[in-house]
C-alpha cells in the first residue's frame, strides 16, 4: 500500500511516518508535503493508495488539497488535532478521520478498513460536495451511505427509517434500501440532531415519516410500516414526538 | 492660456456651423469629440444646433443622441433616458432602423440602471421587432442586445434564460469579428459567472479577456478586467492575488490619467474584509479624494458608508460620529435630488403617455392611466421617504444602542462574568494544546527518553500555571514571565526550533512585588508564532520587553515574522476571526482595570530602512 503524508507541523509528520513503520511494513509512505500547491504535485504524481490529510496547512487547507487533484482513485484519511465542525460534516459525508495525537489502535483499525473497502474513481469529489454542503447552513443536509461496492448520495429528509443488522445498518428510503458497513450507533449519533428518535434498539425512525403511534407501542410510518417502541423507550418516545409537533 | 486658446477654437467651429447651416450633425459630433471639447461647451454647442428651424429630423436624432451621451456620462440618467427617446423618435420617423436599435440599447442600459424593467423590457421588445423585419446587417447592435436582455434576465432571476442570451451574444460578436466587443461581452458573461458561482467560467472569461487586452494594450479593458479578477480572487478568497489584481487595475488606470476612485473603494473594501482596517482607512480616503475630483456625489455617499463602518469596526468613535455626519448630510442631498429627478422623470412619461392616450381618444382609458400614474408617483414618494425615514432611525437606533450598550454598566458586569469564563478558553488554544502533545508523541517514538519526559514536565507545569492563574485577578510578573517561558519552550519544541526568542527585564523593575493581570501577553506571542514565525521556517525571533516608565510598565512584544499583511492574506483557515476576538477580550481586560490604558496600546509593522515590513510588534503600558 503507497501513501503520503500531508501536513505542516513537522514533528506531526514524522509521529505519523514512525508509528506506520511501527505498526504495518505493509505500507509505504511514498512522499510528504506541507503546503497546498506542493501537496497536489505530489499526489498527482505518485496516486497513492492512500492520502494522510491535515486540514490545516501552509497556505490552505486539505479541502483546497482536495479541491485541486483530480482522477483520484484512492482513499482520503483526514487527520486533525481540533476541528470541531469539520468531524461532524466528516461523519456525514463519510469521510475516514484520525484524531492528533494518534491512537495507534485506532490507525491500525482504520488501516484494515481501508484495505477491505474498493474505492472508485474520483469517489472522493462526491464526498467533498456532501461535506461542503453539510457546513453550509442554507442547504438541504444530505449523507453519504457507504454499501459494500458502491456510495450513494442522498437527502437526509427522505431517509424514512434506519434498521440495526448486526454491525451493518439497513436504510429504508421510500422504494430502496440499502445496507451499509456501519452500525446503528453510529447513525443514532449522527442523525438524531435532525430529529430522528430511537424507537427501540434495532430501529431509529426519522420523526418528519411518524404518523401516529398505536395502542399496541408501534409508531406507523407513511410508508405504511409499523416499528416497535421497545418498554422502556415508550415515555421517551412520546415525549419527542409531543415535543416535535408542538 | 489653454483656456483662452480652447474658447477660441471653440468659438471657430459654433461659427463654422453658423456659416454651413447646421447641416451635417455627425461633422459637429465628429469635430467635438476629435477637439475633445468639455462638456459644458459640447452641450451649448449642440444646443445651439437643436434650436435651428431648418434641422433635419435625422441630424436632430444624431445630437440629441449624442447630447444624452453626455449626459450619460455626466450621471444625469434621467435627462439621458428622456433624449435618447426623443432620439429614437426622430430615428424612427426616417425608419432607419440600424440607429433606432443602437439607441433603444443604450436607453434600455439606462432603464436597467434605475431599476425601471418594465421600461427596459419595452424598449428591448422593440428592438427584437426591429431586428425581426430588418434585412440590414445588425449584427454588431444585436450582440448588445443580446447581453442587456441576458442582464435583465439574470436581474429577474432568470438564469437559464440569462445564459443563453449571453450566449447568443457571444457568438455573434464573434461571428461578426467584432473582437473588442467580444471582449466586453467577456467580461459581462464573467461576471455573470461569478454571480452564478461558476468561478472557473468566470476566471477563463477574465483572463481571455486580459490577454487580448495586453495584446492590444486597450488599458481600460486591461483595467476592468483586473478589477474582475481581483472581485473573483477575494470571493474564492485568494487574498494575496486578489489584492494584487486591485493594484494592477489601479496603475493601469493611473497611466492613462483615469479616475481611479472605484477602484481605491473596491481595494478599501477588500481590506476591510480581511481585518486590516488601517490600510482599508487608507484606501478608502484616497477613494474620497478621487471621488470628489470627479463630484459625484452617488459614489461620495457609498463611500462615507463605508468609512463609517471601518470607524465602527476599529471601535473609532470620534471618526464614526463623524463619517455619520457626513453621510448623513450628504444622504440628506442625495434623497432630495433623487426625489425630485424621480418624479420629473414620472411627469416626463406621464406626459408622454398623455399624448399618446389624446391622440388614442379614448377618454376612459386616460382617466384610468391618469390615476395609476399619479398613484403610483404618490407611491414612489411615499415609499421614497419611508425608506430614508426607515434608514434614518435604523442608522441612529443602531449607533446608539450601540454606545448605550457599550457603555451600559450592566454590560461591564456582564463582560466581567464572560471574561472570567473566557479566560481559559483564551489561554489554551486546542491547537496548541494537541500539537504539543502530537510532538511529544513524536520524541517519544524516536526514542528519545530524557526529552520526552522534559517536555512532559514542561508541558505539565504549563498546564498547572493556567490551572492555577485563570482564576485570580492578578500574578506576580515573576509568575507571569515564568508561563511565558514554558509557553515559548513549548512552541519552540513544537515547531522544531524555527525561532528564538528573549526576555528582558528592566532592572529597576521589582518583578516580585509587581503585579499584573495573568496572561496578558499570551495572546500576542501566540499570534507571532502562529501567523508570523510559522511561515519563515527559520531564524524568527520574539523579543519580549518589559520597560520602566513613570507610574507603569512598558510592555513590548516584536517578532521578524511575515507581518500583519502576509499573514492576512496568507490565511484561509478563518482563524483571523480568534485573532481578532484574542484581541478583543485583550482590550476589555485593560478597560476593566480602568487606568486608561488601552490609549497607549498598538499594533504595527515593523519596517526597515526601505520601508519594507520585517515583522510586527504589539505595545502597550501597565499602570501602577
Amino acid at each position: 500500500m503507497n501513501s503520503v503524508i500531508i501536513e505542516d507541523e513537522k514533528n506531526a509528520q514524522e509521529a505519523l511516518l514512525n508509528m506506520l513503520s511501527l505498526i504495518d511494513k505493509n505500507i509505504k509512505v511514498q512522499g510528504v508535503a506541507e503546503n497546498v500547491i506542493d501537496a497536489i504535485e505530489l499526489i498527482n504524481k505518485i496516486k497513492p493508495d492512500v492520502i494522510f490529510l491535515d486540514i490545516h496547512l501552509k497556505k490552505g487547507t486539505g479541502f483546497d488539497v482536495l479541491e485541486g487533484i483530480e482522477d483520484y482513485n484512492g482513499q482520503v484519511v483526514f487527520t486533525t488535532a481540533y476541528e470541531n465542525y469539520a468531524i461532524k460534516a466528516f461523519k456525514f459525508s463519510a469521510f475516514d478521520y484520525i484524531l492528533k495525537p494518534i491512537n495507534p489502535t485506532e490507525l491500525k483499525e482504520t488501516l484494515l478498513e481501508l484495505k477491505k473497502a474498493a474505492t472508485k474513481k474520483n469517489e472522493f469529489k462526491k464526498m467533498l460536495e456532501v461535506y461542503k454542503q453539510n457546513t453550509d447552513k442554507d442547504k438541504e443536509p444530505q449523507i453519504v451511505l457507504k454499501t459494500l461496492n458502491n456510495q450513494y448520495i442522498i437527502n437526509i429528509k427522505d431517509i424514512i427509517r434506519c434498521e440495526s443488522d448486526g454491525a451493518y445498518t439497513k436504510f429504508h428510503l421510500k422504494n430502496k434500501t440499502y445496507l451499509t458497513s456501519k452500525n446503528l450507533k453510529h447513525y443514532t449519533e449522527i442523525l438524531s440532531e435532525y430529529n430522528f428518535i430511537r424507537t427501540h434498539q434495532s430501529h431509529l425512525v426519522n420523526s418528519i415519516h411518524i404518523l401516529r403511534v398505536n395502542s399496541n407501542n408501534f409508531v406507523e410510518l407513511k410508508d405504511n410500516s409499523q416499528i416497535p417502541v421497545s418498554a422502556r423507550k415508550k415515555t421517551e418516545v412520546n415525549k419527542q414526538i409531543k415535543a416535535l409537533n408542538s | 492660456m489653454s483656456i483662452y486658446k480652447n474658447s477660441i477654437l471653440f468659438l471657430t467651429f459654433l461659427f463654422s456651423f453658423f456659416i454651413g447651416n447646421g447641416q451635417n450633425a455627425i461633422e459637429l459630433i465628429d469635430s467635438l469629440k476629435t477637439k475633445s471639447v468639455n462638456v459644458e461647451k459640447s452641450l451649448i454647442a449642440i444646443n445651439k444646433d437643436l434650436k435651428n428651424y431648418a434641422i433635419t429630423p435625422i441630424n436632430k436624432a444624431f445630437l440629441l443622441e449624442y447630447k444624452a451621451d453626455l449626459l450619460k456620462q455626466e450621471e444625469n440618467i434621467y435627462e439621458a433616458i428622456k433624449l435618447y427617446q426623443k432620439s429614437y423618435e426622430n430615428y424612427a420617423s426616417v425608419k432607419n432602423d440600424s440607429l433606432q436599435i443602437k439607441v433603444l440599447n443604450k436607453v434600455s442600459d439606462l432603464y436597467i440602471k434605475v431599476e425601471d424593467y418594465s421600461s427596459a423590457i419595452s424598449s428591448l421588445n422593440l428592438v427584437e421587432k426591429l431586428l425581426e423585419s430588418t434585412t440590414a446587417n445588425n449584427n454588431f447592435t444585436s450582440s448588445r442586445y443580446f447581453v442587456n436582455m441576458a442582464k435583465m434576465y439574470f436581474k429577474i432571476g432568470k438564469t437559464k434564460k440569462a445564459k443563453k442570451h449571453f450566449l447568443k451574444s457571444l457568438k455573434l460578436a464573434n461571428k461578426n469579428n467584432r473582437i473588442e466587443l467580444l471582449h466586453q461581452h467577456y467580461l459581462d458573461y464573467a461576471q455573470f459567472n461569478l454571480d452564478t458561482k461558476k468561478i472557473d467560467s468566470a476566471l477563463y472569461y477574465a483572463n481571455k479577456t486580459l490577454i487580448y487586452s495586453k495584446e492590444k494594450n486597450n488599458k481600460i479593458l486591461k483595467a476592468n478586467a483586473y478589477t474582475l479578477k481581483g472581485v473573483i480572487y477575494e470571493h474564492e478568497k485568494d487574498y494575496i492575488l486578489a489584492e494584487k489584481q486591485y493594484q494592477d487595475a489601479i496603475i493601469v488606470l493611473n497611466n492613462i490619467g483615469s479616475n481611479t476612485a472605484h477602484e481605491y473603494k473596491k481595494l478599501g473594501n477588500f481590506y476591510t474584509q480581511v481585518y486590516l482596517y488601517d490600510y482599508a482607512n487608507e484606501n478608502l480616503l484616497k477613494a474620497e479624494r478621487k471621488i470628489k475630483e470627479i463630484d459625484d456625489i452617488n459614489e461620495l455617499e457609498n463611500l462615507y458608508h463605508d468609512l463609517l463602518e471601518n470607524a465602527i469596526l476599529q471601535n473609532k468613535t470620534k471618526k464614526a460620529k463623524y463619517y455619520l455626519k457626513k453621510y448623513d448630510s450628504i444622504a440628506d442631498i442625495q434623497a432630495k435630488t433623487i426625489q425630485k429627478n424621480k418624479i420629473h422623470y414620472i411627469n416626463e412619461r406621464y406626459g408622454i403617455q398623455q399624448t399618446e392616450i389624446n391622440f388614442l381618444n379614448d377618454r376612459n382609458t386616460l382617466l384610468k392611466k391618469e390615476n395609476e400614474l399619479i398613484n403610483q408617483k404618490r407611491i414612489a414618494k411615499k415609499n421614497r421617504l419611508i425608506n430614508i425615514i426607515i434608514i434614518a432611525l435604523l442608522i441612529a437606533l443602531g449607533f446608539t444602542g450601540y454606545q448605550y450598550y457599550k457603555y451600559s454598566k450592566l454590560h461591564f458586569e456582564k463582560s466581567n462574568i464572560q471574561l472570567k469564563n473566557t479566560v481559559l478558553r483564551l489561554q489554551m488554544n486546542p491547537h496548541f494544546i494537541f500539537n504539543s502533545l502530537t510532538a511529544i508523541q513524536n520524541s517519544i517514538l524516536k526514542n528519545d527518553q530524557l526529552k520526552s519526559a522534559e517536555l512532559i514536565a514542561i508541558f505539565s507545569k504549563l498546564i498547572r500555571q493556567n490551572l492555577d492563574f485563570s482564576n485570580k485577578k492578578s500574578i506576580s510578573l515573576d509568575d507571569e514571565i515564568d508561563m511565558l517561558t514554558n509557553y515559548l519552550e513549548t512552541q519552540k519544541f513544537r515547531f522544531n526550533n524555527i525561532f528564538n526568542f528573549t526576555i528582558d527585564i528592566d532592572k529597576n523593575i521589582d518583578s516580585e512585588e509587581t503585579q499584573v493581570p495573568p496572561m496578558l501577553l499570551q495572546p500576542f506571542v501566540e499570534n507571532s508564532i502562529e501567523h508570523g514565525l510559522k511561515h519563515i521556517d527559520k531564524n524568527g525571533k520574539i523579543i519580549i520587553k518589559f520597560v520602566k516608565i513613570e507610574d507603569g510598565i512598558h510592555i513590548s512584544i516584536q517578532d521578524n515574522g511575515i507581518g500583519r499583511k502576509s499573514a492576512a492574506l496568507n490565511n484561509k483557515n478563518n482563524d483571523d476571526k480568534d485573532k481578532i476576538h484574542a484581541i478583543k477580550i485583550f482590550k476589555e481586560r485593560l478597560k476593566i482595570r480602568q487606568k486608561k490604558e488601552i490609549d497607549n496600546f498598538v499594533i504595527k509593522d515593523v519596517l526597515d530602512k526601505k520601508k519594507r515590513v520585517v515583522g510586527t510588534i504589539v505595545e502597550f503600558n501597565l499602570m501602577d
